[in-house]
């Protein structure tokens, strides 16, 4: 009983644990810039800015008024204070190809906010989670 | 009250739940998805996560199952009867507060939901009847044991089969032969541990 139980952990262990290494083409700075510049466009309600630096699959769900829902919640969270921390790792998939996903934590008045931003190879915003 | 009335055991189920869950796990949760490194690791490892919020899930509900049993009951011998009101009571409690945001979510189709919490319910009340029945036989830590591989398996496969398949309908399948295999197996045990102690 005790092995099965073991080999069952272990096999959910093998199948769970992916490789998250960013691939080459990425550059971290870079990264790390977009973050900033996406979420400066958030905090400014940028609608333009934001769905010029998204995806098309993006921009066919965040439309416009998917982006208030987003900009109802970041006016919850008070004034943007500035980022208080961020890591980064890569992800692969057969719509995507090599992507990056960083996970930010932005400091504001009222409350943190953790995003989860994705982005492609030429940088452009293909996901967003915000809790 | 009687410390053996039914609905002392449906009460209790009920308190169980609501402690175990939105009073500690849930809370405890939030705290931790607002950690960077948390987040990270769901993002990089969704299958181990998945498997992490199942294990929690089991250890809490369980632990807090097997609590209660052991506080209120302690040694003494509870029946097959008021072992099922009281995962009854725990699992109505769960369906209350999975099901009421649900409602009030107008145009929503309920016949889903409800059917899946059905399911869930059986296999409360099968997760009970296996927990104290060998509480009542004396193998309180392998009752535990077993009643939480067996609520981590049915919420993790559950949600793994989900996020592969995308399929409501062979999830809901999984979920109603999982929970009635936990019930029946936890029938016939206890009802052999009935009968070797009598």
């Amino acid at each position: 009983m005790k092995k099965w139980i073991l080999c069952l952990i272990l096999a959910i262990f093998v199948v769970g644990c992916q490789s998250t290494e960013l691939a080459e083409q990425f550059d971290q700075n870079t990264i790390d810039e977009t973050n900033e510049q996406i979420i400066t466009w958030i905090n400014e309600e940028n609608v333009e800015e934001l769905q010029a630096n998204s995806s098309a699959k993006m921009n066919d769900v965040l439309t416009e008024e998917a982006w208030n829902q987003v900009f109802a919640l970041t006016k919850e969270a008070g004034e943007f204070d500035g980022i208080i921390e961020s890591t980064t790792i890569g992800k692969n998939d057969t719509t995507n190809g090599d992507y990056a996903v960083s996970v930010v934590k932005a400091k504001y008045t009222n409350q943190d906010i953790i995003y989860t931003i994705s982005l492609d190879q030429a940088y452009n915003l293909i996901g967003l989670y915000l809790k | 009250m009687r410390k053996h009335s039914p609905l002392l055991f449906f009460l209790l189920g009920m308190l169980c739940f609501l402690l175990a869950q939105p009073l500690l796990r849930i809370p405890l949760l939030a705290v931790l998805q607002k950690n960077v490194s948390f987040s990270n690791f769901s993002v990089a490892n969704p299958v181990l996560f998945i498997f992490v919020l199942s294990l929690s899930a089991g250890i809490f509900e369980e632990t807090m199952r097997f609590i209660f049993r052991k506080l209120i009951w302690k040694e003494e011998h509870v029946s097959r009867n008021n072992a099922m009101v009281f995962g009854f009571g725990h699992g109505l409690m769960e369906a209350f507060l999975v099901m009421a945001p649900v409602i009030m979510m107008a145009g929503t189709s309920l016949a889903l939901p409800l059917l899946e919490r059905l399911f869930a319910i059986v296999a409360h009340i099968g997760l009970t009847l296996l927990l104290f029945s060998f509480v009542n036989v004396k193998k309180s830590m392998l009752g535990w044991g077993l009643a939480v591989l067996l609520h981590t398996l049915l919420n993790f496969i559950a949600a793994f089969l989900l996020q592969q398949t995308q399929s409501v309908f062979h999830t809901e399948l999984f979920i109603g032969i999982f929970s009635l295999g936990i019930f029946t197996t936890a029938y016939f045990l206890s009802y052999n541990h009935e009968r070797k102690q009598s």
